[in-house]
């Protein structure tokens, strides 16, 4: 008996055990040989075309090289397995131009020196040892080199944003040159590193970043391919605009940021700016105001009244742009909900614009907006609008084409000469354009995004309205390459939100949270009342 | 086929002839929904908001909330399976009828599952809300519903394996919920980082509540639904070795 026993005792075990082993055999085949069904509507989860075509782009092999320390803590498990995931899949629609080698650079001196040349150092990771919270030192990042260019992608920290990353480094390594971004300086323009520094840091992670003075130079430098006027607050000289035109008109890609006004730092005072550019805009077909535009769809704004006293008040000066206001075939305007505007003014269309010139609003105040002049930007004010001045206005316009000149027929701009510079100095080398430069004719098609406003990109706003700086990074995108990552940095981003209408509506919200809490519970108690009451009036019948 | 089928049917009719499957139902769809529509707080701190707090149409929050409230509700639902049969001495009588093991097993097993189902599908009025208060993304639905079946299966197996190895009910619910919140949490970030790479590595394999996270986000893995059958599968062989040994 005993005997039987122990025989069917360890017929069960190797049952057990046989089955174990199975399984895990199966799963360590479905590990490398699996399928992923991305459910979500935008596709979260699957490379996006802008991706797909970066790499089917490649004409040459592209060797990416991933340097993970063997001991990367098992935390960030997850995160390797996404990245693994995600570069297979770049790898799949490559046409078998790019390879994936997986590299631990722990123990090889020579290597981590390469390394630091690509930006890849060791990154720092919180770990417990022995109840203690200790930092480890580990790589996780990403070499690409296609042909004779190397990029690196530092550490790979988070994988919602690993795919955009990953395609900028690709079409930065693949592009033949580099793609340089210049921020106008030297007319008393917001200072990028200061007043725009997330702005200028994120750019920098992506492109060559330069500012460009042109009362040292005389021309756009030939290697930049966007040029951002960031809210210049002084008039910019005749010499200037000549190379900002001669730059538009050689298939150049500008973005200004026109303030109004120009705050009064704590206070609601403000003075006008003016920029000079108002007469080469026209020339284009645009026409820049002056005055404020006010909106019904507003940013509520919190203001200090004296003695502790805060007032949160709808501010119609912090115009907000909903999306039925945005251009929605512009892929910059992806995912984008909301754009803030603060003390913004707006830009008319020419009803016919120069040829060669087309013109697209891609976002504009709501029909309940109207004007007002800058000097009374009080709250407490009543805000009486005219009805017949209440009508929608451009507020960012995208000008694309052969841009005519605005000098034509005129001689070229000289930069005045400074009397005491050239005493001081006999030797200067001239800053005026070239004239052998210079073109009559637009030789490319040329891109120029005028927005009549430049504050909503400060820290304050875009930490009011995150999308702010999404926009503007986005259409920087647009501006450098065409539409290629717009669909990919807007990823994720867009939260689904609840009507308006019913957040609004405290009794219909009180109503929807009782029905769910009561509804089904209840039921489900009636129905058991019910079955109970079924059954013992049955039993009753069956006696 | 036949003979799993008929258990199925009489073991799911027979959840609702006990007073303590009703109490489970609604315990289960009151957590569910006052997490979701109401959220959870103390003293004024909403560390889980309720929907209109958050603003969004988003599935997540209650996906969140599942596998936990999961652990509770899966060996209650199966606690009396096995546990119940030795403790009234039907199981030597359904071990004498010309009925396989497996096919008891796997038959009570169906039973538990379509309960499990229909708590789940009784929780559809959420969706069904979200679709009216927004525009929710399907996706992340879809995936959080096939992911909590998927889980609430291997719970139940194990439930299931616990209800087998126990006399008392209660004692087959402690051990299974038990076992559930093991392998639910270990592969937990506080736990791994304390364990060597390999270790760890291995226990966020096993954990159930990784392979859920890629799920619930709307994304159908390959691996994610081979580990968790396999797991069920595991759970189920190991108690029909048990009670096999019963014999």
């Amino acid at each position: 008996m005993d005997g039987k026993k122990a025989k069917r005792r360890i017929s069960a075990l190797t049952a057990g055990l046989l089955t174990l082993g199975i399984l895990v055999v199966v799963n360590l085949f479905a590990l490398r040989h699996f399928k992923r069904a991305d459910l979500t509507e935008e596709k979260q989860y699957t490379l996006s075309d802008s991706s797909k075509s970066a790499v089917r782009g490649l004409d040459d092999t592209l060797t990416v090289t991933v340097y993970m320390s063997e001991d990367i803590p098992a935390n960030l498990m997850e995160l390797k397995r996404g990245v693994i995931d995600m570069l297979e899949e770049f790898r799949s629609y490559s046409g078998g131009h790019m390879r994936i080698k997986y590299i631990d650079p722990e123990g090889n001196d020579e290597l981590k020196q390469e390394l630091a040349r690509l930006g890849i150092q060791e990154a720092m990771w919180r770990v417990i040892e022995k109840d203690k919270v200790e930092t480890a030192k580990g790589y996780f990042g990403i070499g690409l080199r296609y042909r004779d260019k190397e990029e690196g992608i530092p550490v790979v920290g988070r994988l919602d944003t690993f795919e955009y990353v990953m395609t900028a480094t690709i079409l930065k390594v693949a592009s033949p040159e580099a793609i340089t971004i210049g921020f106008l300086m030297g007319n008393k323009e917001f200072e990028p590193y200061v007043e725009m520094n997330t702005l200028w840091n994120t750019l920098q992670s992506q492109y060559e970043v330069t500012v460009v003075n042109l009362d040292n130079q005389p021309q756009v430098p030939n290697n930049v391919n966007v040029l951002i006027i960031p809210r210049p607050s002084e008039e910019i000289p005749d010499y200037q605009k000549f190379a900002i035109d001669q730059f538009l008109m050689s298939g150049g890609r500008v973005v200004m940021l026109l303030d109004p006004v120009k705050m009064k730092q704590g206070t609601l005072r403000a003075e006008p700016i003016k920029t000079g550019l108002k007469d080469m805009l026209k020339s284009y077909g645009l026409t820049l105001n002056d005055a404020l535009v006010l909106d019904r769809y507003n940013q509520n704004a919190q203001f200090n009244m004296g003695r502790g006293m805060i007032m949160n008040t709808p501010y119609p000066f912090w115009v907000k742009v909903v999306r039925k206001n945005m251009d929605k075939n512009n892929p910059a305007l992806t995912n984008i909900d909301e754009v803030l505007l603060p003390w913004t003014t707006w830009i008319d269309v020419a009803g016919e614009m120069p040829e060669g010139l087309k013109a697209k609003t891609i976002l504009r105040s709501s029909e309940f907006s109207w004007t007002q002049p800058y000097y009374n930007l009080s709250p407490q004010q009543r805000f009486q609008p005219n009805q017949e001045d209440m009508k929608s206005r451009p507020l960012a316009v995208l000008v694309t084409g052969k841009f005519p000149s605005h000098y034509a027929g005129q001689d070229i701009p000289a930069k005045p000469v400074d009397e005491a510079a050239t005493q001081q100095q006999q030797a200067q080398p001239s800053m005026t354009f070239p004239e052998d430069k210079r073109i009559e004719e637009a030789t490319a098609d040329g891109a120029l995004l005028i927005i009549g406003n430049a504050e909503f990109i400060t820290g304050g706003f875009t930490r009011m309205a995150p999308t702010n700086q999404l926009f503007l990074l986005n259409a920087i995108d647009q501006m450098a390459y065409g539409d290629k990552l717009i669909s990919l940095r807007a990823r994720g981003m867009k939260p689904r939100a609840i009507d308006k209408d019913i957040m609004d509506n405290e009794k219909l919200k009180s109503k929807i949270k009782w029905i769910n809490l009561l509804l089904m519970p209840g039921l489900v108690i009636i129905f058991g009342i019910a079955r109970g009451i079924f059954r013992r009036n049955r039993k009753g019948l069956d006696v | 086929m036949y003979n799993i089928l008929a258990i199925t049917k009489k073991e799911f009719t027979g959840y609702f002839n006990s007073p303590i499957a009703y109490v489970v139902m609604v315990v289960f769809l009151g957590i569910v929904n006052i997490l979701f529509f109401n959220g959870a707080g103390f003293q004024g701190l909403a560390f889980s908001p309720g929907l209109f707090l958050r603003g969004t149409v988003d599935m997540r929050p209650m996906l969140t909330h599942l596998p936990w409230i999961f652990i509770v509700i899966a060996p209650a639902i199966t606690m009396k399976l096995w546990a119940e049969e030795r403790k009234l001495g039907t199981l030597e009588i359904l071990l004498t009828l010309p009925v396989r093991d497996y096919e008891a097993v796997l038959g009570k097993y169906l039973a538990s599952f379509l309960f499990l189902a229909l708590n789940l599908a009784l929780t559809l009025s959420i969706p069904y809300t979200l679709t009216r208060i927004g525009n929710p993304d399907f996706g992340p639905i879809i995936g959080g519903y096939t992911g909590a079946l998927l889980l609430g299966g291997v719970y139940l197996a194990v439930g299931l394996f616990a209800s087998s190895l126990a006399v008392e009910q209660i004692v087959a619910f402690i051990l299974g919920a038990l076992v559930c919140a093991f392998l639910f949490i270990i592969g937990n970030q506080v736990i791994v980082m304390q364990l060597p790479v390999q270790l760890g590595t291995l226990l966020m394999h096993i954990c159930t509540a990784t392979h859920f996270e890629n799920i619930s986000r709307g994304v159908i893995d390959s691996r994610d639904v081979i580990y968790y059958l396999s797991a069920t599968v595991f759970f189920l062989v190991l108690t029909n070795i048990t009670v096999e040994s019963r014999r």
